[in-house]
């Protein structure tokens, strides 16, 4: 007869749970020592699984983009160009734009940052 | 900026894909000799957003620009396009080899949109520019090109719109 975490361990393969099954022994471990309530429990089993499908997710979006790099608005040198006016800036960051189907165009001689 | 806001874009959960106007106009123009056009075609509708890279740095042959119209056409007020160029829109008769399509792209692509001009100076050149070395670089003539282009481009009633939704002299700002 198989132990019991065993069997969880075939059942989240076939579930294709595999960020819970990775973290298993760690998560009952955890739960053993903080005893969380069942409802606490199974959000944090939960949480880990969705937020390994949403890193993998992005990883792909990300890479089916075929960005020549990645830069975040966070490491943009905003500093550096003070012709950009925040508040434009804000409203495209918003990405209403996009919902709009409307386009953005950036105009300037190489080198100002307009790929970034 | 294009990657930063194409890429805020996907954390959101859209789609997006970046290609440079040389490549694009390649790419395409490659599917339509081989008879699959409207097929490939597909890969640079889908994504919500499009950034086009570099127009401008290359002229594009007469079917890069026939093609770059269809395009522009294709997404207008379906899918929005972050586009980069280092030329401004007086200059654009230049890119595409003639003013009748520039215009024509002009007019779909500057319907629904904004304009930024980025003047800061190039990350490249900022320390020989305090040197005095290199004199700053004057833009106001080809704007002026710009702006004269534009408004013979676009029917009033259209720049009414522009700019998300902003006052017309908002959007003006934004191309002076």
């Amino acid at each position: 007869m198989n132990t019991p975490i065993e069997r969880l361990q075939t059942a989240l393969e076939a579930l294709g749970l595999k960020a819970v099954e990775a973290r298993l022994e760690n998560l009952l471990e955890q739960a053993s020592k903080k005893e969380p309530s069942y409802a606490d429990f199974l959000d944090e089993l939960l949480s880990c699984e969705v937020e390994a499908r949403r890193t993998r997710y992005l990883r792909a979006r990300l890479q089916l983009a075929h960005f020549p790099f990645v830069k975040t608005f966070e490491q943009f040198d905003f500093g550096f160009q003070p012709s950009l006016d925040e508040r434009q800036m804000r409203e495209l960051r918003s990405l209403r734009f996009i919902h709009e189907a409307s386009n953005v165009i950036l105009l300037g001689p190489p080198g100002v940052g307009k790929r970034i | 900026m294009s990657v930063a806001l194409a890429e805020e874009a996907i954390r959101s959960g859209l789609g997006a894909y970046f290609i440079t106007a040389h490549d694009l106009a390649a790419d395409l123009g490659r599917a339509y000799r081989e008879g699959r056009l409207d097929r490939r075609m597909r890969v640079y509708l889908a994504p919500k957003i499009l950034v086009i890279d570099e127009v401008g740095y290359l002229p594009l042959d007469d079917l890069g620009a026939t093609i770059f119209f269809q395009l522009v056409s294709a997404r207008y007020e379906r899918g929005s396009i972050i586009l980069t160029s280092n030329k401004s829109y007086g200059d654009w008769g230049s890119i595409f080899g003639d003013s009748i399509i520039a215009t024509a792209i002009l007019d779909r692509l500057l319907h629904h949109s904004t304009t930024i001009n980025i003047r800061g100076e190039s990350y490249r050149l900022k320390d020989r520019r305090k040197a005095d070395l290199v004199p700053p670089r004057g833009q106001e003539g080809a704007e002026a090109a710009a702006r004269s282009l534009a408004s013979d481009s676009v029917p009033p009633k259209a720049r009414q719109k522009t700019a998300l939704g902003s006052t017309p002299s908002e959007a003006k700002e934004a191309h002076s």
